[in-house]
């Protein structure tokens, strides 16, 4: 049977290169070149990164069959790879709610905050499989957990930011 | 043109051929269930790998009944120079290549040498040393017959530039039914692999036929201790400091007396440990947020729209002196010496187009007025 952590790796290979991608044509929009090209480029590869992206997350959670998370890189690569479909699902509906593509270098700067976000989820799994990575500098063993009073406030947040920004987007 | 295609394709090329064709992975893989086909996925082809001058071998099982526990113990001596002294330690059935791991066979893994359950390790062979022996605990098959074992193992060399593979010859044993009253550990029994530093480890034996027990306990290599034992429970005084304790029962009853083979217990430090449902609340908290966050950046000031909205009708440099003056907060009510907008192309007396804001008509106006979005 094949393994949830081969299907990771497959998967992960494409949530890299769709962000990768998306990641350079947000850059051209950042520095204004290309824009009709690049706007496109950009949404479309985000939203196919950001459709294999569960999967990854599925699978990269049943490769590790213990009940605990028992390693800080596993629960920052959790975290970032949760916060980054955050962020990417904010950039789409952006785009999609505008119907056009959106002056200023705000969007596009916050696209490849998601896109770095990304890359560095998958850096961490290189080091956290090989024990290698080009960004060795960064400390991964820092790890913040808040109790889940503090997640709470932070679901209530965020959910009340996105339903303020419904009832704007509706009043037009 | 044709000649920088085909200069770009030769340095391709060129690259790919003097590209080392096998590397070894230096940190190792991890601990896995892994087939030896592994060695074409994780440490490339095989067929293109050098050959260990390590000697593999693997021992006898040391108890050969179906559907109890046994050990067996891979030994892997002159071992070779090696950058990182990593090696990788697969226990086989087979050299196929597929469908070769104990489990495929009816074995079941009850600890692999690091306190795991897999078929496939890596350990660290000591500065100095040229040998290393690890051991896995195994549960035989249910059905008696004839078994092989084999092990192989992966490393790297000096720069690791190449990676090195080695097989041991397999081994072929019989696995019997057990005599109906043989004094044995229950098939439901696991003995437990790891536990903490500074903690005690209590076991209780569960057992079948036995009705009198000894249990010695060891530090591998060094003289045994006796246990006492109480009801079939013992207990193990807790470590110290990481590391590796050994223990057997010696089984009797009606048939004749049994020794479990030395069970391996790894003490470890306590690490970092987070809950999942903390963890993933956490996860599905932030996702909210910055969805929320994002969604809240690009929003625009009410003020613009309603500017925008009631404006439409309205006389074109009007419209655009409302637009312009209010994101540049300009004290400066003359709009003729504002050189933005000449930038901005005229907006039609039909108003912008359905769904159009101000500032896409700035940008895409012109390509509009031209017939290019229409």
């Amino acid at each position: 049977m094949i393994s949830a952590g081969t299907f990771h790796v497959i998967t992960t290979e494409l949530v890299v290169g769709m962000f990768a991608l998306a990641g350079i044509a947000y850059l051209l929009l950042v520095l204004d070149k290309k824009r009709e090209t690049a706007d496109i480029v950009a949404h479309w590869a985000m939203l196919g990164g950001l459709l294999a992206l569960p999967l990854t997350i599925i699978f990269g959670i049943y490769a590790n069959p213990t009940e605990q998370i028992s390693n800080q890189l596993l629960a920052n690569k959790v975290l970032l790879s949760f916060s980054a479909l955050g962020i990417s699902v904010g950039v789409l509906l952006n785009r999609w709610l505008n119907k056009g593509p959106i002056s200023g270098r705000l969007h596009p700067s916050i696209g490849m905050v998601a896109c770095g976000m990304i890359l560095l989820v998958a850096s961490l799994g290189g080091m956290y499989t090989r024990g290698e990575s080009l960004l060795f500098f960064l400390p991964k063993d820092i790890v913040l957990i808040f109790p889940v009073w503090a997640s709470t406030i932070l679901l209530l947040m965020g959910l009340m930011l996105i339903s303020k920004s419904a009832v704007d987007h509706r009043r037009g | 043109m044709r000649i920088r295609v085909i200069a770009i394709l030769a340095i391709l090329i060129f690259s790919a051929s003097w590209t080392p064709m096998t590397s070894a992975k230096s940190g190792g893989e991890g601990d896995d269930i892994r087939s030896m086909q592994c060695g074409g996925s994780c440490h490339s082809d095989p067929a293109l790998n050098a050959t260990s001058a390590a000697m593999v071998s693997v021992e006898q099982p040391s108890s050969k009944w179906a559907g109890l526990l046994t050990t067996v113990t891979v030994n892997i001596t002159d071992f070779p120079e090696s950058e990182t002294r990593i090696v990788g330690v697969f226990l086989l059935t087979n050299d196929q290549g597929a469908k070769d791991t104990p489990q495929h066979e009816g074995w079941t893994i009850v600890a692999d040498p690091n306190g795991g359950v897999v078929n496939y390790i890596e350990t660290r062979v000591s500065n100095g040393e040229t040998s290393v022996s690890v051991t896995w605990t195994l549960k035989a098959p249910v059905v008696a017959g004839n078994y092989t074992l084999l092990a192989s193992i992966h490393h790297g060399g000096v720069g690791n530039s190449v990676s090195i593979h080695g097989n041991s010859w397999p081994i072929s044993f019989t696995i019997d039914e057990p005599p109906e009253d043989l004094p044995r550990l229950a098939s439901t029994f696991t003995p437990p692999n790891t536990r903490l530093v500074n903690q005690e480890t209590i076991i209780t034996l569960e057992t079948e036929d036995v009705t009198d027990y000894i249990v010695e306990m060891r530090v591998p290599g060094a003289q045994s201790v006796t246990l006492d034992v109480v009801e079939g429970t013992f207990t193990i005084p807790p470590a110290i400091n990481s590391g590796s304790i050994e223990w057997r029962a010696t089984l009797s009853g009606v048939g004749p007396d049994q020794q479990t083979p030395w069970f391996t217990l790894i003490a470890k430090e306590e690490g970092w440990q987070s809950d999942r449902v903390e963890l993933y609340l956490q996860a599905f908290s932030l996702l909210f947020l910055m969805t929320g966050l994002v969604l809240v950046s690009n929003r625009k000031p009410r003020a613009e729209k309603i500017d925008l909205v009631g404006v439409m009708g309205l006389p074109q440099p009007d419209i655009t002196a409302q637009i312009i003056s209010e994101p540049q907060q300009h004290s400066t009510p003359v709009v003729e010496h504002n050189p933005v907008i000449s930038t901005i192309p005229p907006v039609p007396i039909e108003g912008l187009p359905a769904g159009w804001t101000m500032e896409q008509w700035q940008h895409y106006g012109e390509q509009y007025l031209q017939g290019g979005l229409r």
